[in-house]
C-alpha cells in the first residue's frame, strides 16, 4: 500500500479532482472528513491529510511515500526528496513586494512566511537583510513599519494593490508538485511509477 | 546551579553504552564481510593536505570543508570522504604493490553541514576500493560486496539502484557548459520537475531525438527493460556504450545471484565529478537516505600521477546503524562482592571468569549480602551465590588452584 500525505488547504480540491481523473478517487470527501488517515483499499492508497508545511517532513522521513504539496513548502523546508511531477494546481509567482517608492537595494528588513528560502535568496544577491517571520497577513509589514518589503505568494496581485503596494521582483514559479521519499523511489518503484504515469496521464 | 549547557558540536552525535556496543558489532560485521572477500585492510591519517584532497572534491564541497593550518601555514582539511586518501596511497605508497588492489577501510570523516540540515557532519565510511581493474566484473563484486553487507547485518528489504554516468554524459554533451551544469544539478538534487522545464527552454537547440532521449533519462528505470529502452534513446555512441556496460554489469550481478536487488535507475546522478561510468546507492526500508553508495571513477587517480581504473563503494555507518535491530543483550555481567579481608582470593576468581569470557567487575563492599543471580561474594573460602554457572567456576577454580 502507497501512502501520499496531502496538503489541506486552499488547493485540495483541484489536486483530488486531478487524483480522480487519475483513477484515484478518495473513499471520502477529502475537503470535509475529519479524519487524518484515509484508506482507499480498492487502489491500495492511504491518505495522510496533513498540514502544507508538515507534507514534506512526512515524506522525507518515510512517513508517507509520496506527497503533493506546494512548491513554496519546498523551497522553505528544503528536505532532500525527489520532485516527480508538476500538477500544474494552485499556481502563482513567489515575489518580492513593497511600496512603490522603495528599492530592492535598500530593504534591510523582510517581512514573510518564508524566512529560511529569503535569506538564502537574499545572501545570493550580497545582500544580508533581517528577515521577520510572520504567519499571516504579511501585507501589513510594510504597512506599520514592521519590515521593508515582503516576500509572498502573489495570486492575482490584488490584496497587493488593495493595501498599496506592488510586486517587484518574481522570484519563482509556483504550483503544486508531486514528491516521493528517496528509499520508497527505489524500493516500491513499480507502485510510484504507475503512479506517476497515471498522473501524468491527465495533466 | 549553572544554566550553562554543554552541547555537541552541530552535526555530531554521542555513541553511548549499548548504542556503541551496537556499533562497534556492525563495524565487526563489516569488517569480517570485507575480509572474507578478499580485502586488505588501510587507515589514512585524519587530516590531509587541502591539495590532496581537492583531487577529489567537487566544487560544491568547498564551504563544507574544516580547514585549519599546520605550523608552515600549509592548509590541512579533515578528510570530508575516503576515496582520495586511498587514491594518494594506492599512487604513492602501494605505488609498486601488484595490480590489481583491493582495499578496505572504516574510518570517520568529516563535513560541515547546512545549520538546517538534520544531517551527520561526522560520517563513519566503511568502503571498499578495487583499482586496477577495469571490467564490469569489478564494478559487479563492489555491488556484491556491498550487498553482502546488507545482507549480513540483517536490513531486510534493500534495492541497489544502478545508474551510468556515460549515458547522461554523451547525451547532454553538445548542449552549453552552463546548461549541463544546471541540467546535473537538477538530476543530482532529484528534481525531475526543473529537470524538465529546463530541458524545454533548451528545445530550440536540440533536435526532436536529443529532446526525447533527454526528457526520458529520469523515467528509465527497471531490469533488463530498462536498458532497451535506453537503447532506443542511446544517440550517441558513448550511450551505448554505457549500455554495453550496464548489460555486462548486469550479467555478472545475475552470476552472483544478485539480478534481483538491482534496479537500473539511468537519472541517478552522484555529488562527485570524478565518477566516469556505473554507479551506484542502496537503499532500504524507512530511510530516506541511501545506506551506500559508489561507482567507477578512471579519472581520479591519474590526478595523482597514476593512471588507473578504479571502482568502489561505501556503506555509510551512522545512517545503517539507524536501521539495523538493536541486539540482543550481551550475556550479563557479575558482579563479585569483596571487603579487604577475601580481596585477594577475589581479585583472582574474577580474573579466573575473565579469563573464560566472562565480563565481571568487583565491587568493594565490607558486607556483600545480595541475593541477585548475577552477584556473588567470598568468604571463608567459600562462595556464596544462588547462580549455579558461579558456582561451577567456583569449584574449577579452587580445583585448579589446589593442583598447583
Amino acid at each position: 500500500m502507497l501512502t501520499i500525505a496531502m496538503a489541506k488547504g486552499r488547493v485540495m480540491k483541484a489536486v483530488v479532482a486531478l487524483t480522480a481523473q487519475a483513477g484515484y478517487l478518495p473513499p471520502e470527501n477529502l475537503e470535509k472528513t475529519r479524519k487524518l488517515i484515509l484508506s482507499d483499499e480498492k487502489n491500495h492508497i492511504r491518505y495522510l491529510l496533513a498540514k502544507p508545511v508538515d507534507v514534506p517532513t512526512y515524506v522525507e522521513r518515510g512517513a508517507a511515500d509520496l506527497g503533493i504539496v506546494g512548491k513554496d513548502v519546498l523551497l522553505e523546508s528544503s528536505v532532500d526528496v525527489h520532485e516527480l511531477l508538476d500538477l500544474g494546481v494552485g499556481r502563482c509567482q513567489l515575489s518580492i513586494a513593497g511600496p512603490p517608492d522603495r528599492e530592492l537595494d535598500q530593504v534591510r528588513r523582510v517581512g514573510t512566511k518564508y524566512p529560511n528560502y529569503t535569506r538564502d535568496y537574499f545572501l545570493k544577491r550580497n545582500q544580508q537583510v533581517e528577515t521577520i517571520y510572520l504567519n499571516g497577513s504579511v501585507e501589513l509589514a510594510p504597512l506599520i513599519g514592521l519590515a521593508d518589503c515582503i516576500v509572498d505568494l502573489v495570486e492575482t496581485g490584488r490584496t497587493l494593490e488593495e493595501n498599496g503596494l506592488v510586486t517587484w521582483l518574481s522570484l519563482e514559479d509556483i504550483s503544486t508538485r508531486l514528491i516521493a521519499n528517496r528509499g520508497s523511489y527505489q524500493l516500491r518503484a513499480e507502485e510510484i511509477d504507475r503512479f506517476t504515469k497515471r498522473m501524468r496521464a491527465v495533466l | 546551579m549553572s544554566s550553562i549547557y554543554f552541547e555537541r558540536p552541530q552535526g555530531s552525535r554521542d555513541y553511548l553504552l549499548q548504542e556503541y556496543e551496537k556499533r562497534y558489532h556492525l563495524e565487526q560485521t563489516i569488517h569480517d564481510v570485507f575480509s572474507t572477500w578478499g580485502y586488505d585492510w588501510l587507515a589514512t591519517p585524519l587530516l590531509e593536505y587541502e591539495e590532496t584532497i581537492r583531487q577529489g572534491l567537487h566544487k560544491e564541497e568547498e564551504e563544507s570543508l574544516y580547514r585549519m593550518f599546520d605550523a608552515s601555514g600549509r592548509t590541512l582539511v579533515l578528510r570530508p570522504e575516503m576515496t582520495t586518501p586511498v587514491a594518494r596511497v594506492a599512487t604513492t605508497s602501494l605505488g609498486n604493490v601488484p595490480l590489481p588492489l583491493h582495499l578496505a577501510y572504516i574510518d570517520r570523516t568529516y563535513r560541515r553541514v547546512p545549520a538546517r540540515s538534520n544531517e551527520s557532519g561526522e560520517v563513519t565510511q566503511a568502503g571498499i576500493e578495487l583499482l586496477g581493474d577495469s571490467a564490469p566484473d569489478a564494478d559487479a563484486e563492489v555491488l556484491a560486496v556491498m550487498a553482502s553487507v546488507l545482507q549480513s547485518v540483517r536490513v531486510g528489504h534493500f534495492r541497489l539502484a544502478v545508474g551510468h554516468t556515460g549515458f547522461v554524459g554523451a547525451l547532454l554533451q553538445d548542449l552549453p557548459e552552463s546548461i549541463q551544469q544546471a541540467l546535473r544539478q537538477s538530476l543530482l538534487r532529484k528534481d525531475a520537475v526543473s529537470y524538465e522545464q529546463l530541458l524545454n527552454q533548451q528545445k530550440d537547440r536540440l533536435s526532436e531525438n536529443e529532446y526525447q532521449a533527454l526528457l526520458a533519462i529520469p523515467g528509465i528505470r527497471g531490469g533488463m527493460e530498462a536498458i532497451r529502452e535506453a537503447r532506443i534513446h542511446a544517440i550517441h555512441p558513448m550511450a551505448q556504450k554505457a549500455c554495453d556496460d550496464l548489460e555486462a554489469l548486469m550479467e555478472a550481478l545475475d552470476a552472483h545471484g544478485l539480478a534481483e536487488v538491482v534496479r537500473f535507475d539511468l537519472g541517478l546522478y552522484l555529488e562527485h565529478d570524478y565518477y566516469t561510468g556505473i554507479l551506484f546507492e542502496g537503499y532500504v526500508p524507512s530511510l530516506g537516505l541511501p545506506v551506500c553508495f559508489g561507482g567507477r571513477y578512471d579519472r581520479l587517480l591519474e590526478r595523482f600521477g597514476r593512471p588507473l581504473p578504479a571502482t568502489g563503494g561505501v556503506l555509510h555507518l551512522e545512517r545503517l546503524l539507524t536501521v539495523i535491530e538493536e541486539r540482543e543483550a550481551q550475556n550479563g555481567r557479575y558482579l563479585l562482592f569483596t571487603g579487604k579481608k577475601d580481596r585477594q582470593l577475589t581479585y583472582s576468581f574474577a580474573q579466573y571468569l575473565r579469563q573464560n569470557g566472562l565480563a565481571v567487575r568487583v565491587v568493594r563492599k565490607e558486607d556483600g549480602q545480595n541475593d541477585a543471580p548475577t552477584t556473588a561474594w567470598i568468604s571463608e573460602k567459600s562462595l556464596h551465590s544462588s547462580n549455579e554457572a558461579l558456582q561451577t567456576f567456583f569449584q574449577a577454580f579452587i580445583a585448579m588452584r589446589e593442583g598447583e
